[in-house]
């Protein structure tokens, strides 16, 4: 709706017909209908065709996985955000899995000037993407632009560091709930009491200087915080103990950037703003406190920053672990079926079981920036390391379902 | 396998320590511990508190158990012989007869590096097939670091750690094949000769983790039955800081995890 039709013109993929997928699924049950036309429909579709034609060539093979052309051509999200005891419910839907577009350059709001040192004649590449390549552009592309940002109509690095080449894979996710906000600091230290688990504490200096815990009691004046200093597997503890479970990568990307043909760059939106998230600065030290905070703030300190579900702080504030493995090829993901029986030949879903080294966490932290690549809010960390950037929420199937 | 030592090469004499003559074939080696107290468990949250242990004699493994050692016991049926496990395992084993992380034990390593991808389960019965048991946590802790209370098998200087759990930037590690027992460095090893109870992999325990109801009742021979669904694990592990390869850090951890860093050596009681 709001690129591709300047996206698919300039790169000449196919004719934007404005069409629609023909209707040939039935509505979800769970989603509201409209009869308004899918806005990016067959731009979606022709935006495969044309990435596969290109870098990605060969390896769009998660689209076989029979379940392209089996996408509703209507959906919408729901009326009303739906919070049940801190949770937020998330329709089940189609979403977008992979590096998204960018946007055209005009789009992007630059920076303000509150953000300190952070201003767009910093040409700092970060991502290690390199600079050399946005000098080539013209003299109007460069209105707005943003440093490390990759040009218009290129696809994004999917990934916090670059060098990942994944295709786009369409996937279903069945609907499912997940916490309003990151777990915070007292809701793991009813965990740590109860349990007997070993709290956030990493016996290194850096971790000293504020961030450990002593036993169950962390930091003073933290305790709506989110949690950090947490290892996969301690987040994979908690939400056991909770009764849940983490999300899944493609259940995480649902609930933060929206289904697919309401698909967003940011939970807010489109447009960068800084001040709807908790982020850092693209130089080092990396900190930033011109939105309130130089490290973590308060869970849900943002809610102008939240996501069509009602989620907030997935964007910022602390990275958050998914339960997949971070893969970098989609024929490593297996496919489960779904619970829904809005498809009658059967939906799947996508899970990085693993084993593995390295889990896919999404959403970026207090420290760095994403304006510069959106899809910077991919990244990886080891399963057993505790970070103080490394959070995470939880979430749980749908009983309702399907 | 390492290349047989030839005289002739004086000239890499620096290298000839890595031709000590391993013999993959022989049991084990064990160095035996003997009977005594010590100190276990840290000033510091959250391995608090210390206390003094005693511990009557036993023997450990000198090294973590290899690839090959491993497989001897898959190839003489072990994952059939019932009697090796636990109940618990038993239970594990009807859903994974053939184990979980079968074609993960070797991650693409020599057949003399340390077997990973196993689970507690796993573990407990290979140690079994091989007379002994898995270490309990006091056990584990004396053998790694002695009697006098220091952090590391060399002592207190975290920096020889950080040259061992792989090198690279905090976060940014890339997986580096693990060294060999046969080749670490004497001045890594423990004050009984004991190599890689610091880094290379994480080590199951035959203890249930609970912060604090650890070591469970009595100071002699403790171990730890807490009502938790969690093994403990130590050491660390090539991909961790050196804080997580101190001889204090505990790390709770199911059962049935399957890692890429974790890995197990057995005790034998007595002599």
């Amino acid at each position: 709706m709001r690129r591709w039709p300047t996206a698919c013109a300039a790169m000449a993929l196919v004719a934007c017909t404005g069409g629609q997928d023909p209707p040939e699924d039935a509505p979800l049950p769970t989603a509201s209908t409209s009869s308004e036309s899918s806005p990016r429909g067959a731009p979606a579709r022709a935006k495969a065709k044309g990435r596969s034609a290109g870098k990605a060539k060969g390896k769009a093979k998660g689209r076989s996985n029979g379940q392209g052309k089996r996408k509703p051509s209507t959906q919408t999200p729901p009326p009303t955000i739906h919070r049940d005891n801190g949770l937020v419910y998330v329709t089940g839907s189609w979403v977008e899995l992979g590096p998204r577009r960018v946007a055209p350059l005009v789009e992007v709001a630059p920076p303000p000037p509150a953000d300190g040192g952070a201003a767009p004649s910093a040409a700092i590449g970060h991502h290690g993407e390199g600079g050399s390549a946005r000098g080539e552009q013209g003299p109007s592309e460069r209105r707005g632009r943003v440093p490390g940002r990759p040009r218009a109509g290129e696809a994004e690095k999917w990934t916090f560091r670059g060098g990942q080449d994944l295709s786009v894979m369409d996937v279903w996710v069945d609907a499912f709930w997940i916490d309003e906000t990151e777990v915070s600091r007292s809701q793991y230290a009813r965990f740590i009491e109860a349990s007997g688990y070993r709290p956030p504490h990493v016996a290194e200096g850096w971790a000293a200087a504020g961030w450990n815990w002593d036993g169950s009691t962390p930091p003073d004046g933290t305790q709506d915080h989110p949690v950090v200093l947490v290892s996969w597997y301690d987040a994979t503890e908690y939400c056991a103990w909770a009764g849940k479970r983490l999300p899944t990568e493609a259940e995480w990307q649902l609930a933060a950037l929206g289904p697919w043909g309401h698909g967003r760059d940011y939970p807010w939106g489109n447009t960068y703003a800084a001040d709807k998230l908790n982020h850092g600065r693209m130089e080092t030290p990396n900190f930033d406190d011109s939105d309130g905070y130089r490290t973590t703030s308060p869970v849900g300190a943002f809610p102008s920053g939240e996501s069509i579900y009602g989620a907030r702080d997935m964007f910022g504030n602390a990275w958050e672990f998914t339960s997949d493995h971070r893969v970098d090829d989609w024929s490593h993901v297996s496919l489960t079926p779904a619970a829904t029986t809005a498809h009658p030949t059967g939906v799947r879903q996508v899970h990085a079981a693993g084993p593995g080294l390295y889990v896919a966490v999404r959403g970026g932290s207090y420290f760095f920036d994403l304006r510069p690549n959106p899809g910077g809010e991919r990244h990886r960390f080891l399963t057993e390391i505790r970070r103080k950037t490394s959070g995470f929420r939880c979430a749980k199937d749908d009983e309702r379902t399907p | 396998m390492p290349a047989p030592c030839k005289p002739s090469v004086f000239l890499l004499s620096p290298l000839l320590f890595l031709c000590v003559t391993a013999a993959h074939s022989s049991p084990p080696a064990r160095v035996v511990i003997p009977a005594g107290a010590f100190t276990q468990g840290s000033e510091a949250e959250p391995d608090a508190p210390v206390r003094t242990v005693k511990l009557a004699v036993y023997s450990i493994a000198q090294h973590e158990v290899t690839v090959d050692e491993f497989t001897r016991f898959v190839d003489e049926g072990g994952y059939r012989r019932t009697e090796l496990w636990s109940e618990d395992g038993r239970a594990w084993l009807a859903q994974h007869p053939g184990g979980a992380g079968a074609d993960l034990r070797a991650a693409g390593r020599a057949g003399d590096h340390p077997v990973v991808s196993v689970t507690w389960f796993e573990a407990d019965a290979w140690c079994r097939w091989a007379g002994g048991r898995l270490p309990t946590e006091a056990e584990w802790e004396r053998a790694a670091c002695g009697t006098d209370g220091r952090r590391f098998p060399w002592g207190d200087d975290d920096s020889v750690a950080a040259q061992w759990y792989a090198g690279g930037k905090f976060g940014d590690v890339s997986a580096v094949s693990t060294v060999a027992a046969s080749q670490q460095k004497s001045s890594l090893q423990t004050p009984d000769g004991l190599k890689h109870m610091s880094g290379n992999v994480w080590e199951w325990t035959a203890d249930r983790y609970h912060r604090r109801d650890w070591g469970g009742t009595g100071n002699t021979d403790p171990i730890s039955s807490a009502n938790t669904p969690w093994r403990v694990l130590r050491g660390g592990s090539y991909m961790n800081l050196p804080s997580y390869c101190s001889c204090r850090h505990r790390e709770p951890a199911r059962p049935d995890r399957v890692a890429l860093t974790t890995g197990f050596r057995c005790v034998w009681e007595g002599p």
